[in-house]
């Protein structure tokens, strides 16, 4: 188990680089300037800009110096804004997109995998349909769709003068949260819906269902203790990925919302080069699901002694 | 009896409520709200900065002129330069400028404080002035005070001086090399500043106007004072509740969300009677901008053009357009082999149909216009002769110059900037105009901001669309800063222009007192320069948005920010 999770780490620490090193390079021969380039800009300005910020030396020092000041967590300066540490600018963005992502994945799961057992439990009935049918919509609907219906409905609401909930924003307190929360997780929900009811399906078909409930156990114990149980074991494989993914993937909802996320601003930072900002959202988007992967392999194992790893 | 006793009594508590409403109701016939704040928008993902000596975006602009002072400001409705903390304008005539045009003499108002109680004197402007200048703590990338202060004496070699040390582990220059007796900035005594030129460089006016942009705007000497070059200052001391003298001080700042700002009861012009707090939410999206103002989470909102006619529909008149002194044109690149023969540029600018572009392009939210000053601006010249849309004789000038064979004219490349469908539309638009008209081979090279402004800024752009925004209400800001041959060198001049006879006017009008003459030499250099195809301008911009009916008094002016002096009145009426 030890040395499977040395191997993983080290694997962890070869897809950074990777991934650093791939992201590095597209900064160095995109085109444009990754300063604020303005109208009154001398060639003298780009130079010392250049060198203030070591664009001058060659590519693999360059590289170099990224490297050994990221193993000391130091991202160095944004371009953009040089007056704040790229530490400073993500840390309060990473927050957003956590509580964003782990929220939504929480109502995927609360509201997918009951309605994927009951889909399951009532296979082939007219609520197994209408389930599964609206789960297969949110699931393939965009959320760039999603979003400005919902926007559409608000002003809609709030021009007849009924309650509305915000159309864009982030402040505190729960009024600005619920929606992008639930449409990220509606998104989420069809998919764990779906999941939910085909493994549940191919676990009730199982023998030891069938010996279960032939011992009289009662049908929840047969559902909840026997069948859900084994049943669970794709779903964990998949809420780890999940759960990076919908940190780190949700672009979309954060800018539609204007939401200041690490979304948001990895697109910002990539639109401005400001390449110091968006290497360390690689690092952060790449440490996610490597880690999360990771965690996910090694619950797997717990959950189910018959897996050995390594 | 009771009932018509009971009926009587409710009838009149009725009317006395009524009166008591009517009482309490203001001039434009509706009560108070009780809530006294002001959401607005602003197209920004987040300010960069609010040290005013760093600011360049005009949204950050909006922002300093509400909380800090200069030594003169522009006026919110005819943009004239009136004095800020100091006691007069100097002129000539009360002896504030010497005859010869070089020395300026302020003196700083007696009774203006900071928001912690400081003192504003002549060291707080010669700090801030020395301070926006060292380039060792205020540089970045795109910040060039010498731009706005350059015309002070010793400014440049001060600047230059702590540009060379930015890297270097060594102290900036002392103040001492700008600020001292005989120099650039001098303090006569602690309400006295003396900023001299070291000739005529500037004429007074526009040396009085580069004053107004927030390069110079005070700062508190004391609450930086604890050298502020060295590595214990902060770098981002304007997010900490800094001292102010404007009418707004900053509460707070949630990085890309919002800031917020209260009245700063310490202001010495005309108190914020009524606004209690004003919110700037950061959303550079303008289409969510306009949803979340039909949602009633803004009080004031720009739109994309997709939802002017929506916005245009909205009751009350809560659309508004203000032209603000900006322009977009195109321009030809003279150093380009095709471009070179001005019969090309002539062409190209009398292909474009700029009245159908505004209208099919822009949904008519801004003016059409072939003006390099724009409308509103001290110089504007409403007898320009512009190269009128002509398609006959467009085509006739591009073949005596370039021959009637459209093969032999090659593959010209139209680079804007690209990410924006009004920006798409355009340059689809304009391609289509020079390619019907003229019979040539045109492609859009739409380029994101970045590679567009290396491209433009690198003078190897054909042909491009650009755009200019005031700095500071003054011709030579759009003419010898943009389209002078010597400002091909220093980066402003981008198409390679180079008019010999537009030179010698705008060089004569840079630097003349007298601003009748002043004025007519502007006039010229600006309609030599149009037919020379040096610049073709096809709109003025109309900052368009949208204010709910609540908001009473407020007004943005053509720079597109409120005044410092009209936030007094401003309020929101119950709702």
């Amino acid at each position: 188990m030890i040395r499977y999770i040395l191997q993983r780490l080290i694997g962890v620490i070869v897809i950074i680089i990777g991934a650093t090193f791939i992201t590095f390079i597209i900064g160095l021969i995109g085109p444009g300037s990754p300063f604020n380039i303005g109208p009154h800009t001398t060639a003298a300005d780009v130079a010392r800009a250049n060198h203030l910020y070591g664009f001058d030396l060659p590519w693999y020092q360059q590289y170099w110096n990224f490297f050994t000041h990221l193993l000391h967590f130091d991202f160095g300066k944004s371009f953009s804004d040089p007056n704040r540490t790229v530490s400073e600018q993500i840390s309060p963005t990473l927050l957003v997109s956590l509580q964003l992502g782990v929220s939504a994945l929480c109502v995927s799961i609360f509201v997918g995998v009951p309605l994927g057992i009951v889909g399951a439990l009532r296979r082939n009935t007219w609520l197994d349909t209408t389930v599964m049918g609206s789960s297969l919509f949110m699931y393939s609907v965009p959320t760039f769709v999603t979003i400005p219906i919902y926007q559409l409905a608000m002003v809609f609401l709030t021009q007849h003068n009924m309650p509305a909930l915000p159309v864009t924003g982030w402040d505190p307190g729960v009024y600005y949260k619920i929606a992008p929360i639930i449409i990220l997780g509606l998104v989420g929900m069809g998919y764990y819906a779906r999941l939910t009811r085909t493994v549940m399906l191919e676990a009730l078909g199982q023998d030891y269902v069938r010996t279960a409930r032939s011992k009289g156990l009662s049908e929840n114990k047969v559902i909840f203790i026997h069948t859900l149980r084994n049943a669970m074991l794709p779903l964990i494989t998949v809420i780890g990925p999940s759960l990076a993914l919908v940190v780190t993937g949700a672009f979309i909802t954060e800018t539609t919302f204007n939401i200041p996320g690490i979304g948001s601003t990895t697109i910002l930072a990539i639109n401005n080069r400001d390449w110091p900002v968006v290497q360390a959202t690689t690092v952060i988007l790449a440490l996610a699901v490597a880690t999360a992967n990771l965690a996910t392999d090694l619950i797997y194992s717990v959950v189910d002694p018959r897996i050995r790893l390594g | 009896m009771a009932r018509p006793f009971r009926h009587a009594v409710f009838a009149l508590l009725s009317i006395a409520a009524l009166l008591v409403t009517a009482c309490g109701s203001t001039s434009s016939g509706q009560g108070l709200a009780k809530d006294q704040s002001l959401t607005l928008v602003v197209s920004v993902p987040d300010y960069v900065t609010l040290d005013p000596a760093q600011i360049t975006a005009q949204e950050t602009y909006a922002a300093a002129a509400r909380m800090f002072d200069g030594l003169v400001y522009q006026d919110n409705t005819d943009l004239a330069i009136k004095p800020d903390l100091i006691d007069d304008l100097p002129t000539v005539a009360n002896g504030g400028i010497s005859s010869d045009g070089v020395t300026y003499t302020f003196h700083i108002k007696k009774n203006v404080k900071f928001s912690n109680g400081d003192p504003v004197t002549a060291n707080t402007f010669a700090f801030s002035i020395a301070r926006a200048l060292n380039c060792k703590v205020t540089c970045t990338a795109d910040y060039y005070p010498t731009t706005y202060l350059g015309q002070i004496a010793g400014t440049q070699a001060y600047y230059d001086a702590n540009n060379a040390l930015k890297s270097s582990n060594q102290p900036s220059k002392p103040e001492s090399d700008l600020v001292g007796p005989g120099k650039g900035v001098e303090v006569a005594d602690p309400y006295t500043l003396i900023l001299r030129q070291t000739k005529p460089v500037v004429a007074a006016s526009l040396f009085l106007q580069m004053l107004s942009y927030p390069t110079g705007f005070a700062i508190d000497d004391k609450y930086a004072q604890d050298d502020p070059w060295s590595s214990s200052f902060s770098p981002n001391w304007y997010e900490q509740n800094p001292p102010v003298t404007g009418p707004f001080k900053l509460d707070s700042w949630t990085h890309k969300v919002k800031a917020v700002y209260v009245p700063n009861s310490s202001w010495y012009g005309p108190q914020v009677k009524y606004l209690k707090k004003i919110t700037e939410v950061f959303n550079d999206d303008t289409a969510s901008q306009f949803k979340s103002y039909q949602n009633n989470q803004l009080d004031f909102s720009y739109m994309d053009t997709a939802s002017v006619p929506t916005a245009k529909a909205l009751p009350d008149k809560q659309f508004t357009q203000v032209p603000q002194l900006t322009i977009r044109y195109v321009a030809m690149n003279y150093k380009d082999p095709f471009f070179s023969d001005p019969k090309v540029r002539q062409a190209f600018a009398m292909a474009m149909d700029i009245t159908t572009q505004q209208h099919t392009v822009w949904a008519d939210r801004n003016m059409p216009s072939c003006h390099i000053v724009p409308k509103g601006m001290p110089g504007y010249n409403p007898n320009l002769t512009c190269l009128k849309y002509d398609p006959t004789q467009a085509k006739k000038l591009l073949q005596e110059a370039k021959g009637s064979d459209p093969s032999k004219y090659g593959t010209i490349k139209f680079t804007y900037q690209s990410g924006n469908p009004d920006r798409e539309n355009n340059a689809t638009f304009l391609v289509n105009e020079w390619s019907q008209a003229l019979g040539v081979t045109i492609v859009k090279n739409g380029l994101d901001r970045k590679a567009y402004l290396q491209a433009v800024l690198g003078k190897t752009a054909q042909i491009f669309e650009g755009g200019w925004a005031d700095d500071y209400p003054d011709p030579q800001d759009f003419l010898s800063l943009l389209w002078s041959t010597p400002q091909i060198a220093t980066g402003s001049n981008n198409n390679n222009a180079s008019v010999a006879a537009a030179d010698t006017l705008m060089a004569q009008a840079d630097t003349d007192n007298d601003t009748a003459k002043r004025m007519t030499e502007y006039n010229q250099a600006e309609q030599l320069l149009i037919n020379d195809g040096a610049a073709v301008p096809y709109e003025q911009f109309n900052l368009t948005y949208v204010l709910k009916t609540w908001v009473k008094n407020f007004t943005i002016n053509a720079g597109g920010y409120v005044s410092p002096y009209a936030w007094g009145d401003v309020q929101i009426a119950s709702h």
